[in-house]
């Protein structure tokens, strides 16, 4: 009876948590070899030569790369920062929903509020015309060349999240008692915060961080309303070339598929790596 | 002084509330006014037509269904997998559609939903969204089967119970806080997707989510407000009756 229910537990697992993965990423590292799907005519390394030479590609990548991780050293580096004044309120209760709202906001809400307030009729740009500041001349912050909106939407969405990280692990790393002691031996407030408090809640913080990274690298809805076409995030860009009518880029985005995955692969056994280790 | 920064966070954090609460009420507020200069009742009026309450009844099923059988399954599935020698390395595979982009997995899971004909269809959606969300349940509920909880359960086993008293009147009873917990993240992961229900349901299976897309795209502010209220009001409900329904603790 236990070995059978045992043996069923396992096969749930199977057929719903490992064999939809599975297939997805067969099926796709099959359709980049040209061995599978409609426009699979054998073996063939084309799809991979031409996303490797896909400029679109790389600059995917690498605006991926560089928003998560900026979006995640800033948020880190904004709630150090912010945590001394923000203590004395998170620790009397009633305030405590405050810092807990924004996890209420869904993505895509957040990102149609950035277009709503950053686009060249939006909040700001009413604000700066009341001011009297010519409309003509305001800054675009949607869809920009700098992917400014973008970076300040996929900010806000993590910013909270870190900040409640960072709160939660300056409790149960009894910070506040260790600062007392650092006062009483003589450091600055400063010093505390910079050789106390940052090395403390980064390395606690860092799984949470890293995870967070993972999320941002392949953020969609927010890239989607707010970023550019050109270059995209990588999820916009798979999600185009899988979208297109011109059927020769569905192989192009079954290979930059199972790229992320590769990626993804790398960061979750780093990830992992790092629990193991620190719980060893 | 001293309060500014609270202020300030209290300000931002607030505002995407307050925004979404003016404009759905807001009538003909165009460039350049500073507030509406008129109110309406008449993006809500439309909250009685027949789509509006498709795509709220469509997103609530979805979401209620989801939740229910991932958290049940997942809880199931835990239960079996922490008592294994290599449960870690089936964990592994839990982890990776946690972490994956919900829209490349649907484009990866769409060719087999296709062939079985759920593409398009509210099976489909909830079957992806049960694909997406059900590891997330195991990973939550391996870290709940400590020794603890299962020295407990041989000791139920000890006094006498069968594999069903064990169940119902031991593990369920005392693992419902973590159950219900379970229940409403999911909820709300499976409330507020964009990516995967928009790729398996082809805009067809039209959540809320897809509605407000749709909107903007038509820019529609006014009705966008409305379904970003609406998508808004289960999570702060949840956030009202208890802050810990909305932050995500995974652990291996």
């Amino acid at each position: 009876m236990v070995y059978r229910r045992a043996l069923l537990q396992k096969s749930a697992f199977l057929l719903l948590g490992i064999m939809p993965l599975a297939g997805a990423l067969l099926y796709a590292l099959g359709y980049s070899l040209g061995l599978l799907g409609a426009l699979g005519q054998g073996f063939t390394l084309r799809h991979w030569a031409r996303l490797l030479q896909d400029d679109a590609f790389w600059r995917a990548l690498l605006l991926s790369s560089l928003m998560a991780v900026s979006v995640c050293a800033l948020s880190a580096f904004m709630a150090l920062r912010l945590l001394p004044r923000l203590m004395p309120w998170w620790e009397k209760k009633r305030w405590r929903p405050i810092f807990y709202l924004p996890l209420a906001l869904p993505p895509l809400v957040a990102a149609v509020l950035s277009l709503q307030f950053l686009g060249n009729s939006g909040m700001l740009a009413r604000l700066a015309t009341a001011l009297g500041m010519d409309a003509a001349h305001f800054p675009a912050l949607t869809n920009d060349p700098a992917q400014l909106g973008l970076g300040f939407t996929l900010l806000m969405l993590t910013f909270p999240f870190t900040l409640l990280v960072m709160l939660n692990h300056y409790k149960s790393a009894q910070l506040s008692e260790l600062s007392d002691l650092a006062a009483t031996l003589g450091a600055s407030p400063a010093q505390i915060r910079r050789k106390l408090w940052a090395p403390v809640l980064l390395r606690r913080a860092a799984p949470t961080l890293l995870l967070s990274a993972v999320f941002m690298f392949g953020a969609f809805e927010a890239p989607l309303l707010l970023g550019r076409q050109y270059p995209a995030m990588i999820s916009v860009y798979i999600n185009q070339k899988f979208s297109r009518f011109n059927l020769d880029d569905v192989p192009l985005a079954y290979t930059a598929t199972v790229v992320y995955a590769l990626l993804l692969l790398s960061a979750l056994a780093f990830f992992l790596h790092h629990q193991k280790q620190e719980k060893s | 002084m001293r309060r500014l920064p609270f202020i300030a966070l209290v300000l931002l954090f607030a505002l995407p509330f307050v925004y979404f609460g003016v404009a759905a009420f807001a009538d003909q507020w165009r460039f350049p006014a500073l507030w509406p200069p008129g109110w309406t009742l008449q993006h809500w009026a439309a909250l009685g037509g027949g789509q509006w309450g498709q795509s709220a009844g469509l997103s609530l099923s979805l979401a209620l269904l989801t939740g229910g059988i991932a958290t049940a399954l997942g809880f199931w599935t835990a239960h079996g997998l922490s008592q294994s020698k290599h449960a870690r390395r089936w964990l592994l595979w839990a982890y990776f559609p946690y972490a994956f982009s919900p829209v490349i997995y649907a484009h990866g899971l769409k060719f087999f939903f296709n062939s079985a004909q759920l593409a398009g269809q509210f099976p489909g959606v909830l079957l992806g969204q049960l694909i997406l969300c059900y590891p997330f349940a195991v990973l939550f509920f391996f870290s709940h089967f400590d020794q603890r909880l299962r020295e407990m359960e041989a000791l139920s086993y000890t006094l006498g119970a069968g594999p069903r008293a064990v169940w119902w009147r031991v593990l369920l009873p005392v693992s419902r806080p973590a159950l219900l917990l379970c229940f409403f993240q999911i909820f709300l992961i499976s409330w507020f997707d964009y990516g995967l229900s928009s790729v398996i349901g082809l805009g067809q299976v039209r959540t809320l989510t897809v509605a407000v897309y749709q909107y903007i795209m038509e820019a529609n502010a006014g009705l966008a407000a409305v379904s970003a209220c609406l998508l808004c009001l289960p999570p702060l409900v949840l956030l009202w009756v208890n802050q810990g329904f909305l932050q995500k603790k995974v652990e291996i």
